[in-house]
């Protein structure tokens, strides 16, 4: 929004985004590209203990990051810089296609160095703390609150329309929250599994994807069974992902056969990178047959008769991880699976350390549209589950360097290596439902970045 | 009474000591960091613990946390609201748990001492069962069924109270959540004021008192309420404490920015530094309230002695 145009230079090195000339904060001063300067010098800088410094020194790499992060340079070296209060250059290590989706984080929005530094070290940690350059302000805030109130940004560049307010209210109870729906307290709200039957049959509920996946890492170093490419396979073609997203979660899980969900990324050519749900049935459909076959063929190699695997998953998941487990012991004879359900921090701690499990059932949100921001947890650097692959990590590199419909191909090469080596093993892509009263419009529900997008709604007056 | 105060603080000290140290350990003995994110590689998370000083030997990390403890500092929050001071935290939440913890006490123990009075003094069966339905219904039932039971009839069918919180009408919106909280106080402060009272009754001044004349107003409250008020306030102490941190439940259900929420979302997200911060001040609240209440014993019933000596 605040970028009027912008283009990618030097062999995609360079990008620079000119700025309107009337953006504004919510003060009445003016915007300028120095803010962006800085909002990106505040990540980078090991002072703000930033847990987003990933973004400028992996997903994308702006010049000087990595080190600045480090303590080894000073933040006025970052690869960021404003030639005038309209231009904003970010100069990076190696080329990005994705940059245009990855800035729209909130992290990387405008941060005013004055302002910041008159908050003096309460900088938004309250609504007089904060400023806002959007169609709106908040003028009711703290930390972890459990209601927000938003109102319409005077100083917003144009006229947005909006004449009310918004109040965002965290509700801990579902129920509580369809009461509040009920009686017309609350005009938007999302529903939960414990809900999802209530609300399935109501014509006010919306369906919107996200492009959370869930999946089943393999651990390629714990146990020798699971180098085997048949038994990976064998197991991949023996969940029935339909009928557990439909029959026993109910809410809030589409069946994935691949890594991509649809809807998420378009290709050059203007079409749904993920149109062909279908398109590597042969890996990963559902097939007791062919997964048994494979089995056996697997254990044969391994010269053994049966395997014992231990399966991690976390204790709130137990309602998807259960039926997975019974479905890989039942379509595969001699699997026998130790079931861990874990509290949340441990289960992630397990995760993140890449030990103590064989397989584990785990969750990827991606930052940025683009499929290599599913695809980075396989590159050998980026990845906590031990698969390996040269030739995976190379053109993984290469899909960093070219644009267009040449990388349209390189990123169909990534999803069918990773499908192919059953890498790991794609079960469901997240969806979210909202309940959305009548005469409230404009929800917008993104996959990645703000989830929940309020400048487009719209209440019509009673 | 000087010198046991002092005795009472230097004690209470040594124990708030002792559970900041074991609250320490046994949240470093716990899995994971505050950095648990597959996302970020081990150098950055190494680079974040630094910062934030928990590359340090425990033992460093501990004393250095009580300095700044002494100075009024109790850190910063590492993951749930990063680099937000927990001062900050507890400030704009405690009033709030505070006020309903409190109300929903006041409220619990008046309600209770009349009932608990009435059924001491009035002999009638019907009374008496009444009382017997009404106190195990409230010390049976949790109070989240109360809130589930407020929440349909007064806030869902009839539209009497919001049933959210609301920062603009905190108080309005702040009775169901009083009432769901105070029935249950109502009942063990019924139960314990009836049986007090009764035993005081039997007593010889109250008969004596009742030989001179005495009207039973006076009776009632100059000799049954203050006597039987010992056991209850004692009772109070541990209802007022639970009240703060066991609303968890009920600040969930309507969304209420109390500090049962924070604790919860702490301990989740191995936040150390916020939920060490809240347990010290949980424990320091419950150990300030059970010397008040020493010093309270004496004021109601002269013949308490606190040091063992008289004055």
């Amino acid at each position: 929004m605040a970028s009027q145009s912008s283009e990618i230079t030097d062999g995609g090195l360079t990008v620079t985004y000119h700025l309107r000339d009337d953006l504004k904060w919510s003060n009445g001063d003016p915007l300028t590209a120095e803010h962006f300067v800085y909002a990106f010098q505040r990540i980078a800088d090991p002072a703000t203990k930033s847990g987003s410094i990933y973004l400028i020194t992996d997903c994308c790499m702006v010049e000087n990051a990595e080190e600045i992060s480090t303590g080894e340079l000073p933040v006025s070296e970052l690869g960021v810089s404003a030639p005038d209060k309209q231009t904003f250059v970010i100069d990076l290590e190696q080329p990005c296609p994705y940059i245009n989706s990855l800035v729209t984080l909130c992290c990387f929005s405008p941060c005013s160095r004055e302002f910041v530094n008159s908050c003096s070290g309460s900088y938004a940690s309250s609504a007089d703390t904060l400023l806002s350059c959007g169609p709106y302000v908040m003028d009711r805030y703290e930390p972890l609150a459990s209601q927000i109130h938003l109102s319409p940004n005077k100083y917003y560049y144009k006229d947005a329309g909006i004449t009310t307010g918004v109040n965002l209210q965290v509700v801990g109870d579902a129920q509580q929250a369809l009461m509040c729906y009920e009686t017309g307290m609350l005009d938007v709200i999302r529903i939960t599994g414990e809900l999802a039957d209530l609300a399935k049959d109501d014509p006010h509920l919306r369906a919107f994807s996200t492009a959370q996946i869930y999946r089943l890492d393999i651990n390629h170093q714990s146990n020798n069974a699971l180098k085997n490419l048949n038994i990976r396979k064998a197991m991949a073609k023996s969940i029935d992902r339909e009928s557990i997203a439909k029959n026993v979660v109910r809410s809030g899980f589409s069946a994935l056969e691949r890594v991509v969900p649809k809807d998420f990324y378009t290709r050059t050519d203007g079409k749904d990178f993920a149109e062909d749900q279908k398109k590597y049935i042969e890996q990963m459909g559902f097939d007791t047959v062919k997964a048994a076959s494979l089995w056996s063929k697997g254990l044969k190699e391994l010269g053994v008769s049966s395997l014992e695997l231990e399966f991690v998953y976390a204790a709130t998941q137990s309602k998807v991880a259960e039926p997975i487990a019974k479905q890989l012991e039942d379509n595969l004879r001699g699997l026998k699976l130790k079931l861990t359900p874990l509290p949340d921090k441990e289960w992630l701690h397990r995760i993140d350390t890449g030990d103590q499990y064989d397989i584990i059932l785990a969750s990827w949100v991606p930052d940025y549209v683009d499929p290599t921001a599913l695809y980075t947890s396989c590159i050998s650097s980026g990845n906590n589950h031990r698969y390996h692959d040269e030739q995976f990590n190379d053109t993984y590199l290469k899909s960093q360097s070219t644009s267009g419909t040449q990388r349209d191909e390189i990123l169909v090469q990534l999803e069918s290596k990773i499908l192919e080596d059953v890498a790991l093993i794609p079960l469901f892509s997240g969806e979210q439902r909202y309940l959305v009263a009548d005469g409230i419009s404009g929800l917008q529900v993104t996959p990645t970045g703000v989830e929940v997008v309020v400048s487009e709604l719209r209440k019509e007056k009673e | 009474m000087g010198r046991y105060l002092r005795k009472r603080i230097i004690i209470s000290v040594s124990i708030l000591f002792v559970i900041l140290l074991v609250l320490f350990l046994l949240m470093q003995f716990m899995p994971g960091s505050p950095f648990n994110d597959a996302k970020l590689s081990k150098e950055q998370v190494a680079a974040l613990k630094e910062s934030c000083g928990l590359d340090k030997p425990v033992i460093v990390q501990f004393f250095r946390y009580i300095g700044k403890m002494l100075r009024g500092d109790l850190g910063v929050s590492y993951s749930i609201s990063p680099n937000t001071p927990i001062t900050t935290l507890l400030v704009n939440r405690f009033p709030v748990t505070l006020r309903i913890g409190f109300l929903s006490l006041v409220l619990g123990t008046a309600a209770g001492l009349v009932l608990g009075l009435i059924t001491a003094f009035f002999k009638s069966r019907v009374i008496k069962v009444l009382f017997n339905f009404i106190t195990l219904l409230g010390i049976a039932v949790p109070s989240y069924m109360f809130a589930m039971f407020f929440s349909w009839t007064l806030g869902y069918k009839w539209k009497i109270f919001p049933m959210l919180y609301d920062f603009r009408s905190p108080t309005f919106s702040s009775v169901m959540p009083i009432l769901a909280l105070s029935l249950s106080v109502m009942a063990i402060i019924g139960q314990f004021t009836k049986a007090e009272a009764r035993d005081v009754m039997k007593s010889d001044y109250v008969l004596l008192a009742k030989c001179t004349g005495m009207k039973s107003s006076t009776i009632i409250i100059k000799y049954i309420l203050r006597n039987s008020l010992i056991p209850v306030i004692t009772i109070m102490a541990s209802l007022l404490v639970s009240l703060l941190t066991g609303s968890l439940v009920i600040e969930k259900m309507f969304a209420v920015p109390g500090i049962g929420g924070l604790l919860t979302t702490a301990i989740s997200s191995n936040d150390y530094s916020v939920v060490i911060a809240l347990s010290f001040v949980y424990s320091a609240l419950y150990i300030v309230v059970m010397l008040i209440l020493d010093l309270l014993y004496c004021i109601i019933d002269p013949r308490v002695r606190l040091g063992g000596k008289p004055d």
